[in-house]
């Protein structure tokens, strides 16, 4: 059942140069997304997962290692992947209105000015922000900011989303919004995503696979295919016997890890 | 309650509508003129070289119906513009190459900060050298003056652009010159405007004392004639013609911005 491979990371490894040391944020990454899948990557705060993401888009040079897109290895940020960030305001642009935040996309593409409307209008309404076109970000919520950078990532038409921690800034209601909102988009546009969080909830109720880091510096420790039935729900899937034990087998995992970086004093 | 609010005596409401609305301003304004009328017609002050606020009024009619103060601003305005014009140009362009690219920064940085704190002013006898009493002579050193605070708000501007702005663009495909351009002088504009307003006072002060010092035309040169030819009450008019046309320059540069910036005040308002 799972498409073509549509990302590989093959042993991604940054360092960064603190003073005199080296710090290393990734270790030794290598995993892959399949075309249509849902991948989250869970592991603790500072552990390297906004390096690792920025490294696949090529927007910090790995120290070491590759990424394929389509099999194509990448040297520069690849079109047929986008990243969104977990702080919308600082990606929003609050010069632009939202219409036209969602239209900075599109001007790079052979589109007609109709064509452009068109498709950013139908990214807004997949958002649920129709009737928003003409405010700027800063005037909208935070959970609607970030529903704008989803409707600016989907115009695109990615072949891949790759988010870092979306949800992370938002309050717990908006966040269950959000997390219904891009499983939603997830299915309708049959996207493929790879998102990154710290929450193990939100990893398992999202994901089709969960890929578990270690900490830093951070390698993939183990990998877990999620089976529960889709479409998901807030409440029921939740409750499932089957989730509360694969958090239970996440937390502990996460758990041990942390330990390791305490005794390592890291 | 309502005891309270009808019991307000007629003294409190005009103190209120006096204090509470832009009335206080106009008074003041109203009152100063009185004075300016009075003073030098009582003889308080002596009326010869400070006369009364309603014959320089004349002598400025008398001017401006004769088109000898239009014919004088319009010059004055005309070289002021082309300076900031260039301003502009030169200080937004180096700003803004400055402020990204390293190398510019690390060329230019002791060669601007040794000419920038020099008084333009400095600067007139090379000017009059090379362009003689034309245009050129006033338009270079308002350009020279102006360009600075342009110059070194860019460069603020520009250099303290949030990096995830630019890895944002990157992503979905800019190239360089679509950061500069759609991400970089965007974010910088709030900068750039007021180093914008600056300037702009800047090349009306510099349009008057270039002017003052060796021109044949313009309200520098007008306020310095009649000064010479004792035409008292046409030097006070060339000197309110100036202040005016500072006035309305700055109140359409506060319109434009008040249009252009309305985001960033909105934004700043909402990120605190
Ligand atoms: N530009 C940088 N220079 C030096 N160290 C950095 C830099 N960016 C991140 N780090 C370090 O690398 C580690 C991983 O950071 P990050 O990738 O942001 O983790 P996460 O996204 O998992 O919280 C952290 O310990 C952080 O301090
Ligand atoms: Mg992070």
């Amino acid at each position: 059942m799972p498409g073509p491979t549509l990302l590989r990371a093959e042993q991604l490894r940054r360092t960064y140069i603190r003073g005199e040391s080296e710090i290393a944020a990734c270790a030794n990454i290598t995993f892959s997304v399949n075309k249509g899948e849902f991948v989250c990557i869970v592991g603790p705060s500072g552990c390297g997962k906004t390096t690792m993401l920025k490294c696949m888009c090529h927007l910090l040079k790995p120290t070491a290692g590759k990424v394929f897109v389509n099999e194509k290895e990448i040297d520069r940020p690849p079109k047929e992947m986008i990243l969104i960030f977990q702080d919308y305001s600082r990606s929003l642009f609050p010069w632009r209105t939202v219409l036209k935040n969602v239209l900075f996309v599109l001007e790079k593409k052979r589109l007609s000015r109709k064509e452009r409307l068109d498709i950013a209008r139908s990214a807004l309404s997949a958002v649920y922000l129709s009737g928003f076109e003409n405010h700027y970000p800063w005037e909208l919520s935070g959970g609607m900011q970030q529903r704008v950078a989803i409707a600016r990532g989907i115009a695109f038409n990615p072949d891949i989303l790759l988010m870092d921690e979306p949800f992370a800034s938002v309050d717990a209601q908006t966040r269950s919004d959000l997390e219904d909102a891009i499983l939603e988009i997830w299915s309708k546009f049959s996207q493929t995503i790879l998102l990154v969080t710290h929450d193990i909830e939100e990893a398992i109720y999202l994901a089709d696979r969960v890929l578990v880091l270690s900490g830093r510096p951070s390698e993939i420790r183990e990998e877990i295919q999620i089976d529960l039935e889709r479409p998901r729900n807030q409440l029921t899937t939740k409750e499932d016997k089957r989730f509360i034990e694969y958090r239970h087998h996440i937390y502990t995992l996460i758990r041990e890890e942390g330990q390791k970086c305490e005794i390592a004093g890291i | 309650m309502t005891g309270q609010a009808t019991g307000r005596t007629t003294g409190q409401a005009i103190k209120s509508i006096v204090l509470e609305t832009r009335l206080s301003g106009a008074l003041l304004l109203l009152f100063l003129i009185i004075l300016w009328e009075v003073l030098p017609r009582s003889g308080i002050i002596y009326a010869r070289y400070f006369p009364a606020f309603s014959t320089v009024m004349g002598a400025l009619l008398e001017g401006i119906r004769s088109g000898e103060i239009l014919k004088q601003t319009a010059i004055s305005i005309y070289r002021a513009f082309c300076g900031y014009f260039l301003a502009i140009i030169i200080g937004v362009t180096l700003g803004t190459l400055t402020g990204t690219i390293r190398w510019v920064s690390d060329l230019l940085d002791i060669t601007v900060e040794l000419l920038r704190p020099m008084p333009s002013v400095a600067l007139v006898p090379i000017a009059i050298l090379l362009f003689g009493t034309s245009n050129s002579y006033n338009i270079s050193i308002i350009t020279f003056g102006c360009t600075w605070p342009i110059f070194v708000n860019t460069f603020e501007g520009t250099r303290s652009v949030d990096t995830q702005w630019i890895d944002t663009a990157r992503i979905y495909g800019a190239t360089r010159f679509d950061l500069l351009r759609k991400v970089v002088v965007p974010a910088a504009l709030p900068y750039i405007v007021s180093g914008l307003r600056v300037s702009l006072a800047t090349s009306i002060i510099i349009v008057t004392v270039t002017e003052m010092l060796a021109s044949f035309k313009g309200l520098g040169f007008f306020i310095m004639d009649t000064y010479n030819g004792y035409r008292i009450p046409q030097m006070y008019s060339g000197i309110i013609t100036i202040g005016l046309v500072g006035y309305g320059l700055n109140w359409l540069f506060m319109k434009a911005e008040g249009r252009l910036m309305a985001w960033h005040k909105g934004w700043m308002a909402k990120s605190v």
